[in-house]
């Protein structure tokens, strides 16, 4: 694994604070969008407003993270951002189609679940870096880093009143693999966080989908 | 270029040898340096030269690309002369080029970088881009990276030779599933360098690679010399043996590059590193004694009883 990482974890680090340096204060925005998606996804019709901002936050990560950024010191990252870009795509387009769907309320425990995970995904990294000590600029945060974005929508797919799609889960789940296996390759304990959360969320959605709903 | 026999080879090891123990002077510029020859033309080179592979790839952040600026000004102030990269190190080559711009000092640098492609004709755009990310008009060594698709990139870099823009051409790898491969391209293909990976652990290439090497009479490049600082992180806390002091040892890296170079077929390691303070200790073995074979096996020895 240590050869297809050709970066050591100071570069890494330094790459995620500069990526974060280039686009702060959107940050704040973000956050807000974040916390305002568990308004907006509970609510018929307005659940299509937070899939379109997530379908956004995917598209502009593999755009501004992967192909402009990460791409700086791994190859592979351009894939990887037209990979994002697709899940982004895919989003929206998925949106759309199922707009007029509606299923039975999920159980409580899937909607907390959706709800924690959107939290985690705005808050929970930039927590453990200030516990750790380490640079707030390292920080990641969904909608502007790759990990936090797979953990909302995830989290949004919990929440939306509608039949979540499986294949939705693909990209997600497959590029926390990878960004949990950079990690423990890179000796990067608080990396490891994140993506373990988005593959246990994954599982944990795709039981939802073989549980009744609530009546 | 001339094609010097194994029987050369020995004796130009022999006396580069020689010429370290004693001390004596000749036509290379900086007498008391450890330098090794190149078998096809007798050129010597310095046996430490410089890896780029994670060090350098750093993306586009000034301050960190002045860092590794600092990293290869030592290297060429200390007397080294290879730097390897390849297209597969991220921006290595990029940043390669940035610190020589910035550098007034290169004299003695061997250039080497690599072609890492499966396609041929991706294989001559990447040669030319390395060309221009390093900002050079000739490469000193060419190589095939990992054997990808050694067939046609050894036709392509042998016209490039022929037109004058490279000087030797090679092949590398460093896994060691792909040694018989290597030996195989190594019997049948006219080469200058073969680089693999050698060191006080991973020694499968002294059964058939490094004698096959001096035989055919083609230079070796050392790489991983340090388990991309596995072996050091091992080592490290325990004590060098006293008797290390005789070849100016002074930490386990330079014990780890000493054993290392100081194989017969070997003409030069390339480790990497991101620190001047490393640089510096590496690049200390060109000054220093070159243990015999009997030293190498105590060497060996004392490193496995730890």
């Amino acid at each position: 694994m240590d050869r297809l990482i050709p970066y050591s974890a100071d570069v890494y680090g330094t790459i995620v604070s500069d990526h974060n340096l280039s686009v702060w204060p959107l940050q704040i925005f973000v956050l807000v969008l974040c916390l305002s998606v568990i308004g907006l996804a509970r609510r018929g019709g307005a659940n299509n407003v937070a899939l379109m901002i997530v379908a956004i936050f995917w598209i502009w990560c593999g755009v501004h993270f992967h192909i402009m950024t990460y791409a700086t010191i791994n190859w592979a990252a351009q894939y990887f951002g037209y990979a994002f870009i697709i899940q982004g795509v895919s989003i929206a387009v998925w949106a759309i189609m199922t707009r007029t769907q509606f299923i039975e309320p999920q159980r409580r425990i899937w909607i907390w679940s959706g709800i924690g995970l959107i939290i985690s995904a705005g808050a929970l990294h930039p927590l453990l870096i200030l516990i750790m000590s380490a640079p707030l600029t390292h920080a990641e945060i969904a909608g502007v880093m790759p990990t936090p974005t797979a953990a909302l929508t995830i989290g949004i797919l919990f929440l939306v009143p509608r039949r979540a799609a499986l294949w939705l889960l693909i990209i997600p789940v497959a590029w926390s693999i990878w960004d949990g296996l950079s990690a423990w390759t890179l000796e990067l304990s608080i990396g490891l966080v994140l993506p373990g959360m988005v593959i246990i969320a994954a599982l944990g959605l795709i039981m939802s989908l073989m549980t009744p709903p609530n009546r | 270029m001339k094609n010097h026999s194994r029987r050369t080879f020995i004796k130009l090891a022999a006396a580069s040898s020689a010429f370290l123990a004693t001390g004596t002077t000749n036509a290379l510029s900086t007498p008391t340096l450890l330098r090794k020859p190149i078998p096809k033309s007798g050129e010597f080179i310095p046996a430490i030269g410089m890896g780029t592979w994670i060090t350098f790839n750093v993306g586009d952040n000034i301050s960190l690309r002045d860092e590794r600026t600092e990293v290869l000004r030592t290297f060429f102030d200390l007397g080294g002369g290879m730097i390897d990269s390849s297209p597969m190190y991220g921006s290595a080559e990029d940043v390669m080029g940035y610190s020589l711009a910035k550098l007034s000092n290169t004299q003695g640098m061997f250039s080497a970088t690599k072609v890492w492609t499966s396609s041929k004709d991706e294989g001559r755009t990447q040669i030319d881009d390395s060309f221009r990310l390093w900002g050079l008009k000739k490469f000193d060594l060419f190589q095939v990276h990992n054997l990808l698709n050694w067939e046609d990139h050894l036709a392509t870099l042998r016209e490039r030779r022929a037109a004058g823009h490279i000087r030797y051409i090679g092949i590398t790898t460093s896994h060691g599933s792909r040694h018989p491969e290597m030996a195989r391209i190594m019997e049948t293909q006219d080469i200058d360098f073969v680089q693999f990976t050698y060191n006080v652990e991973d020694r499968g290439a002294e059964d058939r690679l490094l004698p096959l090497a001096a035989d055919k009479g083609i230079a070796v490049i050392i790489n991983r010399p340090f388990q991309r600082g596995a072996l050091i992180d091992r080592l490290e806390g325990k004590p060098l043996p006293a008797w290390a002091s005789e070849y100016g040892i002074t930490s386990w890296a330079q014990y780890l590059l000493k054993f290392i170079v100081s194989h017969p077929a070997v003409t030069c390691a390339i480790p990497a590193t991101s620190k001047v303070e490393h640089m510096k200790e590496n690049m200390n073995v060109l000054q220093t004694r070159l243990p015999d074979i009997k030293d190498r096996g105590r060497m060996l020895d004392y490193v496995q009883s730890l």
